[in-house]
């Protein structure tokens, strides 16, 4: 039967920080929220794809130290830098009580951030239109 | 009142940092009509009143610490700011003033930044950032960049530069600067949430469709935002603010009292305490001030109704900016899904360091 929705099955590997810090955020949460986190999570890394592609392709080379690479070059440069560190972004230090409001309701998982890379959200920057 | 009043409020009891390091600083910086609000990344939050005029002090300070008056030059001409009577920011050209300037150089210094580079994220009212299309107002937004970036500096009397450098009155320098609207910087600062562990984005009110309410000192800015973009239909800016309230009052204390001149802090001081001292005698003005703040939160609610509806179709109506905490019982009614934001004065200053540390196209992160 015809269907608009197409199941994919995964397998993390937990001896991979990375894969295994993903797997522990998951069952973190509840389970009726754990497959549309992991959706999002799939939709935001494609976002980030696309936007590094895009970048490759229109940024000069003097930029390109500083662009966010696709999940290709990071793939590739793994094979020479060993494997990737996960540590969440620290802020400087715990914001006042009024800083963030209530209690976040559908976080998504943000990934370390070295000083020099890009700053993780700014795919948020289109909503300010051109 | 918040949006009214002299306090300069910050979150900690913590002393501004001293001018200890030489890395760049980040801030929040919504520089408003009324207030310029300062936001820091370790999470410090401070406000000074958008107050300064043309001319030096003439003022004589004997000790250091009861100074409260301050000068800066810029442009060839010098500027008193702090408890001045200060000269009107509710004209167009504010936000690329020198006026605007002084102010903002003046709550970096207030800040603890002195002498330090900073990069800073400001903010211009909703309909001074985009045109009726939805399309950047450019030119305007450029003015803002440019305003800041012609130098101010601090004015310190020879005898004592010595001991005001030590002390931090040098020269803040704002080596970025970048301009978003001011209701969607509190978007950012709603779905971008610092936590124990960093920071995270909420995917639940990102794609949630919402509407941000700014009441703020000269402006009222309505921002719907759904499906991460920017419905401009239901989005603008409604010319009135808190500052209304204080011209209105000012207004009827002249015609009550027959006076023809009243210092804009003696103003400030009767919408705040509800007492205006004329004479040496206290004078009970609140009917003043109540009618004045009902005419507004009648005007707003108007505005309200036509940019939002009832908001059946949003998942939450926002309030946010100094006005929404002083008209809190006011507008406590006006939507079943609305929420006012904490610290509300503060949470486009917020918004705007977030969108600094984690969205903008700046320089790598530093101090």
């Amino acid at each position: 039967m015809a269907t608009s929705t197409r199941q994919l099955v995964i397998t993390l590997d937990t001896r991979v920080p990375l894969e295994a810090m993903i797997l522990q955020r998951l069952y973190r949460l509840p389970q009726s929220r754990q497959s549309e986190w992991l959706r999002q999570l799939l939709l935001l890394g494609f976002r980030s794809e696309c936007q590094a592609i895009r970048s490759e392709q229109t940024l000069p080379v003097r930029a390109m130290p500083m662009r966010q690479q696709s999940t290709s070059a990071v793939m590739h440069a793994g094979y020479h830098a060993g494997p990737i560190q996960p540590e969440p972004i620290k802020p400087e230090r715990e914001p006042s009580p009024g800083s963030s409001g209530n209690a976040p309701s559908g976080e998504l998982p943000m990934l370390a951030t070295p000083s020099d890379t890009p700053k993780p959200f700014t795919h948020l920057r289109r909503v300010l239109g051109e | 009142m918040t949006e009214l009043t002299d306090e300069k409020f910050s979150d900690d009891t913590k002393p501004p940092v001293a001018n200890s390091s030489l890395a760049v600083g980040q801030v929040g910086l919504d520089d408003g009509y009324a207030y310029t609000k300062v936001a820091l990344p370790d999470g410090r939050l401070l406000a000074v009143p958008s107050r300064a005029r043309m001319g030096s002090a003439g003022v004589t300070w004997i000790r250091d610490e009861e100074q409260k008056i301050f000068e800066y030059e810029t442009g060839g001409c010098v500027y008193s700011v702090g408890a001045v009577d200060g000269e009107p920011t509710q004209f167009d050209e504010y936000p690329g003033s020198a006026l605007n300037r002084v102010i903002v150089q003046h709550a970096l210094q207030q800040a603890g930044m002195s002498g330090r580079s900073v990069h800073v994220v400001t903010g211009l009212p909703v309909s001074a950032f985009y045109r009726d299309d939805g399309q950047q107002r450019r030119q305007a937004i450029q003015a803002k960049r440019n305003g800041l970036q012609v130098s101010v500096e601090p004015v310190v009397p020879r005898k004592t530069a010595h001991k005001a450098t030590q002390r931090g009155s040098q020269k803040v320098s704002i080596a970025f600067h970048e301009v978003i609207p001011e209701a969607l910087a509190a978007w950012y600062d709603h779905v971008i949430v610092m936590t124990d562990d960093g920071v995270t984005l909420d995917a639940d009110r990102v794609s949630a469709p919402i509407a941000i309410v700014d009441i703020g000192g000269r402006t009222t800015d309505y921002v719907v935002v759904q499906d991460q973009g920017v419905v401009h239909s239901s989005s603008g800016s409604l010319n009135r603010g808190m500052l209304n309230i204080k011209i209105r009052v000012a207004n009827r204390i002249q015609e009550h009292f027959d006076i023809s001149e009243l210092g804009e802090q003696s103003i400030s001081r009767a919408v705040e305490t509800h007492q205006l001292r004329l004479h040496g005698k206290d004078h009970d003005v609140s009917a003043l001030v109540a009618e004045a703040k009902s005419e507004l939160v009648e005007r707003l609610y108007t505005e309200t109704r036509r940019k939002l509806g009832r908001g059946a179709e949003l998942d939450r109506v926002l309030f946010v900016g100094g006005g929404s905490a002083d008209l809190a019982s006011d507008i406590a009614d006006w939507f079943p899904n609305q929420t006012i934001a904490d610290h509300a004065a503060f949470a486009n200053a917020r918004g705007m360091l977030k969108y600094l540390q984690f969205v903008c196209d700046s320089p790598a992160n530093e101090g």
